[in-house]
């Protein structure tokens, strides 16, 4: 029983330890507030050239008391940078309070920015700088070495694969509003079996999938179903979501703008046209990170 | 609903618990011999590294011999490979003898420290990043491996399930580091 309970506690030691982190909020983190709206505009330009890799630059004010190679690879493993399964994520991280900056490399990259490319860097390019105390100088120069080293051999970009998140839905939808029709159907055989509506609807295919789209459509316009049916969905196309395939959703933020009165009968354009899609937000790709790379301190 | 039928019903949610079990420690089982693979792997990198380490410190600091025949000794020592994880005493053997490796390769880098010359080669400083590298990749890889089998261990001992687990298939707890060794843990190397 003692073992029993000691095991207990390291589980729940394990869980316990949670490690604070700052929101991915998009391809330059700048905890820290180094960098200038200019200049973070100007490196998430560059960053985004990397594309499908992920790259990150990330200006933290604190370690949190871990060392740079540890609070890196929580960092990187958190965020879940770089696709899943190919792991080419890349963090370019610097916290100057702690003087200690790093490159962190995720495993599918590590043949391509090795441990001594990412020293170079470090050592080269951005520690010069950090010593000089421009650190947000330190932090684009770093980062532009390491696209320029990720581009002598680009990836292949995604085949994005537009989707229309309704039509999908209607496919689910279809065969959930067949069996319920089925079932009206029986009932009413039982008690009068002539031709009716809802047998002419489950016979017509087509038409059927007309009315469930129809019916998710203003189902979720009206009650907001839309989440629930997001995840259900989602859960599917995650496992579609690997690789070189990806499918984009188009899925208006939650919750959304309605267009009163036009948006409830005739829908919300934004994504009945596809008109005024906004961009998805960037986030990680369940990338994950093994130690490489190379730090540099000052 | 008929006794007979609630008893079935009860047997198959049995069943399905037992099964899910077992099916969860192996799933477990297969993560940690993964995360071991994964810290062979980083060793064997380390080890593949040494011998240009030690050519070009040779060329800077040739009167250090006895710290590079250190090494070099160590490294004789770390080259057995593929531990089998059922054999307790296979293991110690293996992360102390990696561990000896470690022990001399900070003991050359600190020596390395006394050739400013050496110091100032770039060959060197890039060498040492790798190293650098490697030791970081191998407390990675450790640190994974712990978490792994923490879980598998735990899965194995934790009540009832481990009891089936233990009735239905052979397998056993493996060996973790200790905390002793993980909290020396591997030498820092920067400067």
């Amino acid at each position: 029983m003692k073992k029993l309970l000691f095991f207990f506690c390291l589980l729940l030691s394990f869980q316990a330890r949670a490690v604070d982190f700052p929101a991915l909020s998009g391809r330059v983190v700048d905890e820290a507030k180094i960098l200038t709206p200019q200049q973070k505009n100007a490196l998430e330009q560059i960053l985004e050239s990397s594309e499908p890799r992920q790259v990150v630059a990330v200006s933290l004010k604190s370690l949190r008391g871990y060392e740079i190679e540890e609070y890196g690879i929580k960092l990187g493993r958190h965020w879940q940078i770089g696709r899943k399964g190919v792991n080419d994520g890349v963090l370019v991280i610097i916290a100057p309070n702690e003087r200690q900056l790093r490159i962190e490399v995720g495993y599918g990259l590590e043949g391509l920015l090795t441990d001594l490319q990412s020293y170079r860097i470090t050592h080269n390019i951005m520690l010069p700088l950090a010593k000089r105390g421009q650190y947000a100088e330190s932090l684009v120069a770093g980062s532009k070495a390491v696209i320029e080293v990720l581009q002598k051999s680009p990836s292949q970009k995604d085949e994005d694969i537009d989707v229309e998140l309704i039509l999908i839905l209607s496919v689910f939808f279809t065969a959930i509003f067949n069996d319920v029709l089925r079932l009206i159907i029986k009932d009413r055989y039982t008690k009068k079996p002539a031709a009716n509506w809802t047998l002419f609807l489950s016979e017509n295919v087509l038409l059927n999938n007309v009315v469930a789209m129809a019916v998710v459509y203003y189902l979720s316009m009206m009650f907001g179903f839309w989440g629930a049916f997001w995840w259900l969905t989602g859960a599917v196309l995650a496992m579609l979501n690997y690789k070189n395939v990806r499918l984009v959703l188009h899925r208006p933020q939650y919750p959304y703008q309605r267009q009163w009165p036009t948006g409830w009968i005739l829908g919300n354009r934004a994504y009945v046209r596809g008109r005024g899609r906004r961009a998805t937000p960037f986030r990680g790709r369940g990338g994950s990170f093994g130690g490489g790379g190379a730090s540099s301190r000052w | 609903m008929s006794k007979s039928l609630s008893f079935l019903v009860l047997a198959g949610l049995v069943a399905l618990y037992i099964v899910g079990n077992i099916n969860y420690a192996l799933r477990l089982d297969e993560k940690t011999s993964a995360a071991w693979a994964e810290v062979e792997n980083q060793y064997q990198r380390r080890f593949d590294l040494i011998p240009n380490l030690v050519a070009t410190v040779k060329g800077y600091a040739e009167h250090e011999n006895k710290t590079l025949n250190e090494v070099v000794e160590a490294r004789v020592q770390a080259a057995q490979n593929r531990v089998n994880l059922g054999s307790e005493s296979d293991f110690k053997k293996y992360i102390s003898a990696q561990d000896g490796l470690s022990t001399a390769l900070s003991r050359l880098l600190a020596v390395a420290e006394a050739y400013p010359e050496l110091k100032a080669e770039a060959r060197f400083g890039e060498l040492q990043s790798q190293l650098e590298g490697c030791e970081n990749r191998i407390a990675v890889a450790r640190r994974d491996y712990i978490e792994a089998v923490q879980r598998y261990n735990y899965r194995l001992r934790v009540f009832p399930a481990g009891m089936m687990i233990k009735y239905f298939t052979d397998l056993q707890p493996k060996p973790v580091f200790s905390v002793a060794e993980e909290v020396k843990k591997t030498p820092e190397v920067h400067f």
